[in-house]
């Protein structure tokens, strides 16, 4: 097989600089442009690709990494940081207040009660005239709207906020370091799960996302939860009409949020030391099933 | 056309027997330990031919540079390289220039003097991965006239640097890099702004400019608020706002006169044949047949 970095690879990523998060369909089609505007000879399939650029990006902590649409199964990538470090911040175009928000709307979501990850405008904005300096109600709502249109919040008809997939793609370093005992993750895919179906057996642990159970149960005849073995009866996962209000009891402990906060003020770029558990985690996220 | 078909049918395939979404990436990120060990020992290599091939020519500059860059360990050099690439890289997406400053007080710290030995790598590294290099933005320039008293400091440089594709021209020319509807209206606009600014001379009023594009019907436009979209060129570097000096402006004496000129980001960006072909096409035979010459004269780009 062919892996030589040529400018096919290169046309490829200076297209997706600007976007950094689409849908495998647009990522195919800028292939094919690549290829069809510089004319490379035996070109490389997709997968291979790809994977030749990330081991040109893996030496700048970049990796494209691919994921699917939680709601509706659609294959996306995304251009992500591997390291969450001070130079990376500058890429979000938020003042400090403003990242301080998203990432308390963040907490929100994800320790919404019963598996809800998600809150109502109410709630998000309530925060908005916690935080110090606080931001007014109709700041927080071109705020919200911001974070919606940059793809970094879902907002359903019902007005109910919940994670994008560019967030879960781009912060799962962060979001599995902040809240590690509270994401679920997905019984099929091992990928983060904030919708999806949820096994009605109180103690099982099994957890899916919507595509992932269609995918499982289609294939067979019986309708056994994998996980206990008994009849498949499913909840739902994420916003499910009643929006999440009130956080769960499990919350990030101290520990973890001093770290995380500590984390947050490091001033220093070259000072980093989570790219080993990046790397490890990475090596961990199975995907047999 | 064929084979393209044929490519994307496999392409599909295998992804369907693909077993789950992270596993492309888990791959790369296994194959890659080995792959960066690789080159960075190639680069080494490189380093070492290169300082013997050019001892005969090294100024006093790189090699204070140097001596700098050998406190560093690998790893740390390593670190810094990669730093600044990913700061050009988050600079470029806010569409704001890189600084030397910036360089050295979130990357280099103590370490300012081996700025031209870590900038060098990291020119080197844009160029490999992404077709990309660092250009320095040029010093805002002033109408002749004299009238004006030049702006700042007495360096030859500007020290902001821009990231420029070095791709061949006519990969450029294909439209893989426009996304959606709107960004490209918005550079249409642009080419259209600094399209009007060259034709008249190189400078323009707001007045002229609003006048324009009363014409073009593109003010009051729902979709454009061309106030706002004049600010963000300003602050993007693609065009440069300054008073005028001109005191016959006796209409409209409340508002402050403003004039546009090219910004440094255009010099660097703009596509120029575009804007030739542009101006041609909205001007047919009246366009000035030095339109080339002028160009380049206004935009300090040889276009030869
Ligand atoms: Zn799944
Ligand atoms: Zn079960």
């Amino acid at each position: 097989m062919n892996n030589e970095y040529t400018d096919a690879h290169r046309l490829f990523l200076q297209a997706s600089l600007s976007e950094r998060f689409f849908t495998e369909a647009t990522a195919i089609e800028l292939y094919n442009k690549a290829y069809e505007a510089t004319d490379v000879q035996d070109p490389e399939a997709f997968t291979g690709f790809i994977a030749t650029i990330n081991t040109k990006l893996n030496t700048i902590d970049l990796e494209f990494r691919k994921s699917h649409e939680e709601e509706t199964g659609t294959a996306v990538w995304a251009l992500v940081n591997t390291n969450g470090d001070e130079i990376a911040k500058l890429a979000t175009e938020y003042t400090p207040i403003e990242i301080t928000y998203f990432r308390r709307l963040i907490e929100l979501i994800v320790t919404a009660e019963d598996e809800a990850f998600s809150v109502s405008s109410i709630l998000a904005l309530k925060e908005a005239s916690k935080l110090k300096p606080s931001i007014s109600k109709s700041n927080g709502e071109t705020l919200l709207q911001r974070f919606v249109d940059d793809k970094w919040l879902n907002k359903s008809r019902g007005g109910i906020y919940s994670l994008s997939q560019r967030t879960i793609l781009e912060l799962q370093h962060f979001l599995k370091e902040e809240f590690e005992d509270i994401l679920l993750e997905c019984t099929l895919c091992f990928d983060i799960v904030t919708k999806g179906q949820r096994c009605k057996v109180a103690q099982c642990k099994a957890r899916f996302h919507h595509h992932c159970a269609h995918r499982y149960f289609d294939s067979r005849n019986d309708k056994a939860c994998p996980t206990c073995k008994i009849d498949w009866d499913s909840n739902i996962i994420g916003d499910n009409g009643s929006s999440g209000s009130v956080s769960r009891i499990r919350k990030p402990n101290n520990r973890t949020m001093t770290r995380v906060t500590r984390r947050f003020q490091e001033t220093e770029v070259g000072d980093n030391d989570n790219d080993n558990d990046e790397m490890n985690q990475d090596g961990d996220d199975g995907d047999d099933f | 056309m064929s084979s393209r078909n044929r490519r994307n049918r496999i392409v599909l395939d295998e992804d369907e027997t693909e077993a789950g979404p992270s596993r492309p990436t888990r791959r790369t990120a296994l194959g890659n330990e080995g792959a960066g060990n690789v080159q960075k020992r190639r680069r080494r290599d490189e380093e070492e031919s290169e300082a013997s091939s050019n001892e005969g020519s090294v100024n006093q500059h790189s090699t204070i540079a140097e001596k700098a860059a050998q406190k560093l360990t690998t790893e740390e050099l390593e670190r810094k390289v990669k730093d600044v690439v990913r700061l050009a890289l988050f600079s470029e997406h806010r569409k704001q220039p890189i600084k030397r400053d910036d360089i050295v007080k979130k990357v280099l710290h103590e370490h300012s003097r081996a700025f031209q030995v870590v900038f060098d790598k990291a020119q080197e590294r844009l160029e490999d991965i992404f077709g990309m290099s660092l250009a320095e933005l040029p010093k805002k320039s002033f109408s002749t006239g004299g009238i004006r008293k030049p702006v700042g400091n007495k360096d030859k440089t500007t020290k902001s640097y821009v990231l420029k594709n070095i791709l061949p021209q006519e990969y450029r020319e294909t439209d893989i890099i426009s996304w959606e509807k709107n960004n490209e209206d918005i550079m249409g606009l642009l080419t259209i702004v600094l399209s009007l600014i060259h034709v008249n001379g190189r400078v323009l009023s707001d007045d002229q400019m609003t006048h324009y594009f009363r014409r073009l019907y593109l003010v009051n436009n729902d979709k454009f608020d061309l106030e706002k979209l004049l600010s963000t060129f300003v602050k993007q570097g693609y065009l440069d706002k300054q008073k005028t000096s001109r005191t016959d402006q006796s209409q409209n004496s409340e508002k402050e006169p403003l004039e546009y000129r090219w910004g440094p980001r255009a010099k660097i960006e703009m596509p120029e044949s575009n804007l030739i072909k542009f101006i041609r096409a909205i001007f047919g035979q009246d366009a000035p047949p030095d339109l080339d010459k002028q160009v380049e004269r206004s935009s300090g780009i040889d276009l030869t």
